[in-house]
């Protein structure tokens, strides 16, 4: 009788250890950044800042598309017409973007 | 035999609310994701238009849109487990649906520059940089709850 209660006592054990190392796996298994260090990682390891940064651009960009939108400047036609990237010259080289 | 089913049923229970923490970190994951791809968009669209390229403006404009019902699409499908998981994917979807607005005002005003209709594209970004503030003001209640 007693060897019965060793064993179911053992098994309890057993389980109760079990679920907790599936806890910690499951809780740790948020997707991480890869181990290359990039802007984007750099910024994803900062808890919420790219809610904050998300939130900071399109405010911003907001305000510069209001501006453009009131101002009488003439349209940069020339450099409208060219590739896409040429907003972006100088700017992908550093992450204060 | 009794204490066996016990001892199941307690295991069960103890690894219950690690898999619910699981699904609201894969939210947080997804929010955050989306967050910063939105973020680079906007910043695309902010030098597009601080250099006067409204064509250049519009394409990113839309890209936006897209953008933000994209995420909003993956935010929908993940399920959160705990209370403040559903409420933070209820203020996220609702963030980026004023995003997708912002996106369409914004290609609406570039438009209207290009026509010389400035009274037009100034009353489009003015109804795009409203929904930027609130939807801003839903990503970051919707961060918080996740922190």
């Amino acid at each position: 009788m007693h060897l019965r209660k060793l064993i179911v006592t053992l098994a309890t054990l057993a389980l109760l250890s079990g679920g907790a190392v599936a806890g910690a796996v499951a809780s740790g298994s948020t997707p991480t950044p890869a181990a290359t260090t990039t802007c984007s990682d750099q910024e994803g390891q900062q808890g919420g800042s790219d809610e904050q940064e998300a939130a900071t651009e399109v405010e911003q960009a907001a305000t510069e598309v209001d501006q453009e939108a009131a101002s009488e400047q003439a349209d940069d036609q020339a450099g409208d017409d060219q590739g896409d990237n040429n907003d972006d010259q100088g700017e992908d080289q550093n992450c204060d973007g | 035999m009794g204490l066996a089913t016990l001892s199941c049923l307690a295991a069960g229970a103890l690894s219950l609310p690690a898999l619910g923490n699981a699904s609201d970190a894969t939210l947080r994951a997804t929010l955050s994701q989306w967050s910063h791809r939105i973020a680079l968009d906007a910043h695309g669209i902010g030098l597009s238009a601080a250099r006067r390229h409204p064509r250049r403006m519009i394409r990113r404009a839309r890209h936006f849109r897209l953008e933000a019902l994209r995420a909003r699409h993956a935010l929908a499908a993940v399920q959160p487990s705990s209370a403040r998981g559903r409420r933070a994917t209820r203020l996220a979807l609702a963030a980026f649906s004023d995003y997708a607005i912002v996106g369409r005002q914004w290609a609406l005003s570039g438009r209207a520059r290009l026509r010389g209709l400035r009274a037009a594209a100034v009353g489009h970004a003015r109804l795009a940089a409203r929904y930027a503030r609130a939807g801003s003001r839903l990503l970051l209640a919707a961060g918080k709850l996740l922190r």
